[in-house]
């Protein structure tokens, strides 16, 4: 963000990259709210956005904010499930190159099947408890963070592990000083698709065997032609996803202050796309 | 060879012919049909032998009517799409209607199908259940609907079971697997011509035995009798082409009729369509399904019709239990004018 070339406050720039999608989203309401009243739209089709505003007001603390703490205890576990699994399949496909060919074409056909398909199946072998659900959240969000992990592992350019091999490094030591901090932004990539992935995975799974949560009390609206309502709890987690993901990010820059707090070490991320750093810079490194 | 090579163009101007006069009989014959939109209950199923079998048959098609089945992704859409001119008709149990009334969806019923419902509480006879207060202790699964789950509580209660002590948990459309898996001891909103045989020919007994599970019908334990899988139409819309849903209706009942005395026919009809359906399972199915679509009023009036009383109760039962927050209007909601 400049101005005849010079970087504006970065407070600035911030305010700036917030607006913007602020400002869509606003003009996106307004033509929202205005089709629903000119095209005389039934709220049990389509409602106003103002209508739903009100339906959080009246039902948000009472009906729906009860319902999505148990939504988000699934999601945060089976967020956790997935990146347990794919941490430990990450390092396995890393390793192994027996894992890689024999395991990672079955870990990608199994993304063919559709997981809210397997959600009986599930229910069956583990009971009508919270379980289930942790898994089908799990199964939904682990292919996108393992498949990042993978990549920014192996997207290290071999002159560098050459460089830290002469030096003496141990294989812990590539690991954790070299191939893990040059693979963080792909898998803060995978760790911020995953957020939004498991609240969709927690919702789908209240679809099936659940007395509880956003996704059952869809359920139950839909049944009930309650659409308004509907639209609140869908609101309710979209906000909850986007929040998830904020903090993910915000986890992201704390991890990676050299890519985020200094502009002047960005060349960071050179080291995957094979650029090699200038002396000077390796040193600071 | 010679005789065939001079008589292929000939061949081939009889094919084009009789090819060109096929279609524009066939064009000329669906011109003739008014397109009619049939929002189905759910996908394609057993229950929807009558309105599968009036079509293979042609009953639509002599009341010059071309039906387009549509299948919603839930009851409630198909009510929504007739609300919204989505479609002409759309299948609906009665509480939907009544719901969608409350919220002021404009949708009325013109007929019904099954003349009572017949929801109730499906357990194995090796439970050693008796009765519904035995459900005490026991795990009883649930679809989640609302007004089964009401009608599920009312009847406990009729019977003396202590509510707290009967562990109802929702467990959606995955109840037979459970009760096979004996995960749950009973199925808490089954259907008589539904669940039954499917549990038998999975226990691998003849579809039709009953002496497999013990069945608690809701009506029985204070439950008001209502109609389910009626015909829903939108107020304008009806008001406007009366004649139009009076042959869908003429239609429709001798599908009904024709499926009453024919299940095993009807069960063909429906497999021919949705394959994976079982013969054994359909045929028992459909003979549950003729036996309550008819009633005192169809024997004096007519398959389809619906008694506004039977309405009222169920409304103010629904009111009664929470399910609709306010009174509806129930004449507005049922007729059978388009019967007569």
């Amino acid at each position: 963000m400049s101005v005849q070339g010079k970087r504006l406050p970065s407070g600035i720039s911030r305010i700036g990259d917030a607006a913007l999608p602020l400002a869509i989203m606003f003009a996106l309401l307004v033509v929202w709210e205005a089709a629903v009243h000119l095209l005389a739209i039934k709220s049990y089709v389509l409602p106003a956005p103002t209508a739903i505003i009100k339906e959080l007001v009246a039902s948000g603390p009472t009906i729906i904010l009860p319902q999505l703490k148990a939504t988000l205890i699934e999601t945060l576990a089976g967020y956790g499930l997935a990146v347990a699994v794919a941490a430990v399949l990450s390092i396995l496909i890393l390793y192994s190159s027996a894992f890689r060919r024999g395991v990672l074409p079955l870990i990608i056909a199994s993304q063919t099947v559709p997981v809210i398909t397997m959600a009986p199946v599930l229910v069956i072998w583990f009971g009508y408890n919270s379980l289930p659900r942790i898994i089908i959240t799990a199964l939904v969000a682990f292919f996108p963070l393992t498949i990042s992990t993978v990549t920014g592992l192996r997207s290290l350019e071999p002159q560098f592990i050459d460089f830290f091999r002469s030096l003496n490094a141990t294989p812990s030591q590539i690991f954790f000083k070299l191939r893990l901090p040059v693979a963080l932004p792909n898998i803060f990539a995978g760790l911020k698709v995953a957020t939004t992935l498991a609240v969709i995975g927690a919702t789908i799974s209240e679809w099936v065997g659940a007395s509880q949560g956003i996704g059952y009390l869809i359920a139950q609206d839909t049944a009930q032609l309650n659409t308004t309502r509907v639209f609140a709890s869908l609101t309710v987690l979209g906000i909850s996803g986007m929040a998830l993901f904020g903090l993910v990010g915000l986890v992201e820059r704390l991890s990676m202050p050299w890519i985020h707090a200094r502009p002047s070490l960005a060349w960071l991320r050179g080291l995957r796309s094979g650029s090699r750093p200038d002396g000077a810079a390796l040193r600071s490194y | 060879m010679t005789v065939l090579h001079r008589m292929k163009p000939l061949v081939c101007a009889a094919v084009v012919a009789m090819t060109s006069t096929l279609a524009l009989s066939s064009s000329a014959l669906s011109a003739d049909l008014t397109k009619f939109r049939y929002a189905l209950i759910a996908n394609p199923g057993i229950w929807d032998a009558a309105v599968i079998n009036a079509m293979d048959r042609n009953f639509f098609a002599d009341e010059g009517l071309e039906i387009e089945l549509i299948s919603p992704n839930s009851p409630a859409d198909g009510l929504k799409l007739v609300a919204s001119g989505g479609a002409e008709l759309a299948t609906a149990h009665s509480t939907d209607v009544i719901t969608a009334r409350s919220k002021d969806l404009p949708v009325v019923s013109i007929g019904a199908n099954h003349q009572t419902g017949t929801t109730g509480v499906l357990v194995p006879v090796e439970t050693g259940v008796k009765s519904l207060k035995d459900l005490e202790g026991k795990n009883v699964g649930v679809t989640g609907i609302p007004f089964n789950k009401v009608m599920l509580e009312h009847s406990l209660k009729t019977a003396g079971a202590d509510l707290s002590k009967v562990n109802i948990v929702t467990v959606g459309f995955t109840q037979m697997p459970l009760l096979l898996s004996k995960r749950i001891d009973a199925l808490g909103d089954a259907i008589s011509w539904d669940e039954p045989p499917i549990y038998n020919v999975q226990i691998k007994k003849p579809a039709d035995d009953t002496s497999t599970y013990t069945y608690f019908t809701f009506t029985d334990y204070g439950v008001p009798r209502f109609y389910t899988f009626g015909l829903v139409g939108e107020e304008e819309a009806l008001k406007k082409n009366p004649d139009l849903y009076r042959a869908f209706l003429r239609a429709w009942r001798k599908g009904v009729e024709w499926m009453i005395a024919n299940p095993a026919e009807a069960a063909d009809g429906v497999i021919k369509k949705v394959p994976s359906i079982s013969k054994e399972e359909g045929v028992v199915s459909l003979k549950e399904i003729a036996r309550i679509s008819v009633s005192a009023e169809t024997q004096s009036n007519g398959i389809g019709w619906q008694d506004t009383g039977v309405w009222e109760k169920q409304e103010k039962f629904m009111l009664e239990n929470g399910l609709i927050s306010t009174d509806i209007d129930v004449s507005k909601a049922v007729t059978n004018d388009y019967l007569k």
